[in-house]
């Protein structure tokens, strides 16, 4: 047996457990054994999204710059090595497979309700065993450029990607996750070559197991599947980004029923446990100011300026980048844009309903608890605490310990309406006032 | 888990599963009618009607507020078709007692609201509901239908279900028309609520973690005995004699290729699900391991069947130029399966695929109640066990078969403004 660290994290709430081990070979392995449930669900993911577009690793000298896209492209090529697809492999176990690239990770998943061994076997494989050809990268342009395709299709992915674009002037999260059909015609089997042994490294990486497992099981397969690798100490930057946004609004078209609309604040970034809690206080101070229970919410439904889509939406974050935005459907977006401003301003001089916050952080203990009710979402919980850097379960200690204090204060130091995007998508020819 | 069903009248049953690994409470009404498309509007406009505020908690704010108190519990709705029944799900979901940091009764609550939104709407008079309530999901529906452009794929299957069902129930929008929306008074949707609650076959269903004895009571005291409406839920739609095709054009960057394809000769629930599955279910297809990986010709092509329709909708995201193409390789992959051309391994991965999908049912609330939901739509009542039975028994021969009683039926495209 190799050597681990492992440790039990106990949730303070909800009753749950799970086994965090730091394998030899600089892996993070968290399983939360679960044993009522039928199903397991795995996730292997690694801190390589759209936004690491420049890195170096140890003793190289330059940073290397590849293009727009190669992570999510990556993803679907690691699904083919040599002899077989993994599609072919899982569908000998029948687990139901997939893989995601977000701006900051990729993960390949699986959930089954049976032969759960084998299939993480099959995904502990393939992720560590890349295999391209310049022949299966170019058959693969064809089928990424139809997702690009169906991306600018989707009035709300243009939403949000225009406000992204002038939140940041050259944070590469501005840019699209799948990038663009000319940026993946860059793409070749050596880039891809370079990208996966830069970010596919197990010191880079964790595994999130939920469900009916045996942690002695998959430790079991660990150590006989991982392959050692050393830490390469990768470094890599973002270019330098100035505190305020680019551009204040845009506008943009596209066959849609009512204007689509987002105001998206920017926010300073963070990182770990200080993020978690700027988001938290980020969605609670603008959910009391905004939601249902609200008088301006019942004023603008009331005027027709806003319908039943408006509301606060989650934070988005990562590495150098932090927003909350506002968001749904309006005919006349400027008017909500004021109205809102108007509200921010007032509560930061007069505050805000000290019972609707508390209420409100009632609730969204519940959907912390509510969270935990599948394998799949507690897998998922686990990973994304990897990626944030904090420890699972901690969101449950963090809410506890927010007080109205803390949110007031954030909403006047943090939530600026002179550092706040809005971004429109209407109809072609519908006039904008 | 522990599911039990009863009676609570004519034309209403009440299933309790008592499942103490969740950590949550759900309660849901169904409500089912035989589909009466002229009545589209109003039964739409109905669900946010009855759960945006009522008598007790008359606004949309005080509605809200009462939601965060029970820790951010919902109040949900769904409409829809299976078969040529209409359906409307009323949810009220709420943690666990054992979470409430309280010790409040969320259980008792959660079942109070749901029935206070049912039994003591926002009326403003005794026959009509609140004048402005209304107003503002007639406006909120309106929206809705405007807005139904906006994802380009579900708006293209809405629209090819015109062709697709045309002279049928599922040929209507869900949501009804603007036109008819408009027409639609407070007093109107009363008295149709009042006919869905009189007429309506009613299931009530209850997830927790623990039995809920009172709550069969609370609901036999809510609705009254009732004539069980005829439901058609296995409602074959008849094959056109010849395809038609259907082209509708957009500004858009990708086109839209859907083909609906219908099955002519009686043929088993698991025989066309196995045969779509194998088609173009799962990524081990044919659709997806030739038009999608060795054409790559799209992102998505994938099929699946309409439930007591016996129609399979293909759908696909690809470029104009390859529109024709796209099709024409479809066609080929059916016939593939139609002429026994593919491998016993085929089956063998549909079948575990399926099986798996099937035993992963119970580890959601969601996944419990449509489980027992089909069961209850099914003509033979089967469950998981006899259903993986089904499955397994499945041969190469009753693919063949299968597929072979598919015919084309309609082709509907959207495609880009200003090209051929």
């Amino acid at each position: 047996m190799k050597q681990r660290n492992q440790e039990i994290i106990t949730s303070p709430r909800g009753g749950q457990s799970c086994l965090h081990v730091t394998h030899e070979t600089g892996l993070d392995i968290y399983i939360m054994e679960m044993p009522d449930y039928h199903s397991a669900y795995a996730l292997f993911g690694t801190k390589y999204g759209s936004v690491n577009t420049m890195f170096r690793l140890d003793g190289e000298k330059d940073f290397a710059q590849v293009p727009e896209g190669i992570a999510h492209f990556l993803e679907h090529k690691l699904f083919e090595n040599e002899d077989t697809g993994a599609f072919e492999q899982y569908a000998e176990t029948g687990a139901i497979a997939n893989a995601y690239t977000s701006f900051d990770r990729t993960a390949y998943l699986f959930m089954c309700s049976e032969n759960f061994n084998p299939s993480l076997e099959i995904l502990l494989n393939f992720v560590q065993h890349p295999y391209f050809t310049q022949e299966t990268v170019d058959k693969e342009q064809g089928i990424i450029a139809q997702e690009i395709r169906m991306n600018e299709d989707e009035p709300g992915w243009k939403l949000f990607f225009n406000s992204l674009k002038c939140m940041y002037h050259r944070h590469p999260v501005r840019i699209g996750i799948a990038g663009t059909v000319e940026s993946i015609q860059e793409i070749n089997a050596d880039l891809l070559y370079r990208c996966y042994h830069t970010f596919y490294n197990l010191h880079n990486m964790t595994l999130s197991v939920a469900g009916n497992v045996k942690a002695e099981e998959i430790l079991e397969i660990c150590d006989r599947l991982l392959v050692p690798c050393e830490d390469h100490h990768l470094e890599e930057v973002y270019p330098e980004e100035p505190y305020e946004v680019s551009q204040h609004e845009v506008l943009d078209t596209a066959p849609v029923g009512v204007p689509l609309f987002s105001l998206d604040f920017k926010l300073r970034p963070r990182s770990g446990e200080e993020l978690l809690k700027a988001e938290l206080l980020s969605e609670l101070a603008l959910d009391t100011l905004f939601s249902a229970s609200t008088e301006i919410y019942r004023k603008m439904l009331e005027e027709n300026l806003i319908n039943f889509g408006f509301g606060v939406d989650s934070p988005f974050s990562g590495s150098g980048y932090f927003s909350v935005g506002i968001g749904g459907e309006s005919r006349n977006p400027r008017e909500v844009r004021n109205r809102i401003f108007q509200v921010i301003q007032n509560a930061k001089i007069n505050g805000f309903d000290k019972q609707a916050f508390e209420r409100l952080k009632k609730s969204k203990y519940g959907s912390m608890i509510r969270s935990m009710n599948s394998v799949e979402a507690n897998a998922s919980m686990m990973l994304d605490c990897y990626m944030c850097g904090i420890r699972p379960f901690v969101p449950v200690s963090v809410l506890a310990g927010i007080t109205y204090e803390d949110a007031l204060q954030f909403l006047r130091d943090e939530i600026n309406p002179e550092n706040a995007v809005l971004s429109v998508v209407h109809a072609p020819g519908e006039e904008i006032l | 888990m522990k599911e039990t069903s009863q009676s609570l009248g004519q034309g209403i049953e009440f299933v309790s599963i008592v499942e103490p690994k969740f950590k949550t409470t759900n309660i849901s009404v169904a409500f089912l009618l035989p589909g009466q498309p002229e009545q589209f509007a109003q039964w739409a406009l109905m669900p946010n009607l009855l759960l945006n505020s009522c008598q007790k908690y008359p606004s949309i704010a005080a509605m809200s507020d009462r939601m965060q108190e029970l820790y951010g519990a919902y109040l949900d709705n769904a409409i829809g078709l299976i078969g040529d029944t209409w359906q409307m799900r009323l949810v009220v979901n709420t943690i666990d007692d054992a979470y409430a940091l309280e010790g409040e009764a969320l259980r008792k609550e959660a079942a109070s609201l749901l029935l206070e939104c049912i039994l003591h709407p926002n009326l403003e008079t005794d026959r009509a509901f609140a004048e402005q309530a209304f107003r503002t999901e007639q406006k909120e529906l309106l929206d809705v239908i405007e807005n139904e452009i906006n994802n380009k794929r579900s708006y293209a299957l809405k629209q090819a279900r015109k062709t697709v069902f045309r002279g049928e129930t599922g040929a209507w929008p869900m949501y009804g028309t603007k036109e008819e929306v408009l027409a639609l008074t407070p007093e109107l949707v009363y008295q149709t609520y009042q006919y869905i609650l009189q007429n309506a076959q009613i299931i009530i269903y209850y997830i927790g973690t623990q039995e809920a004895p009172e709550l069969p009571e609370l609901f036999r005291n809510a609705f009254a005995d009732r004539t069980v409406p005829a439901l058609r839920i296995q409602s074959p739609s008849p094959c056109k004699a010849e395809p038609e095709t259907v082209t509708e054009t957009m500004d858009v960057s990708q086109c839209q290729l859907i083909m609906a394809f219908k099955a002519e000769t009686e043929t088993s629930q698991e025989a066309l699900r196995m045969c779509s599955m194998m088609f173009g279910g799962a990524p081990f297809s044919l659709l997806f391991s030739n038009v999608r990986e060795k054409m790559s010709l799209c992102y998505y092509c994938s099929s699946n069947m309409s439930y007591g329709k016996n129609t399979m909708f293909v759908t696909s995201g690809v470029s104009q130029e390859n529109l024709e193409k796209t099709r024409s390789a479809v066609l080929e992959q059916l016939s593939i399966l139609q002429k026994g051309e593919f491998d016993e391994k085929l089956l063998a991965d549909a079948k575990r695929y399926l099986v798996n999908a099937l035993k992963l049912t119970g580890d959601t609330p969601s996944s419990c109640i449509s489980e027992a939901f089909e069961r209850f739509i099914r003509p033979d009542h089967a469950g998981i066990e006899e259903r993986i039975r089904l499955y397994e028994s499945l041969t190469k021969e009753d693919i063949i078969r299968t597929a072979r009683a598919f015919r084309l039926d309609t082709v509907w495209m959207l495609t880009q403004k200003g090209e051929a």
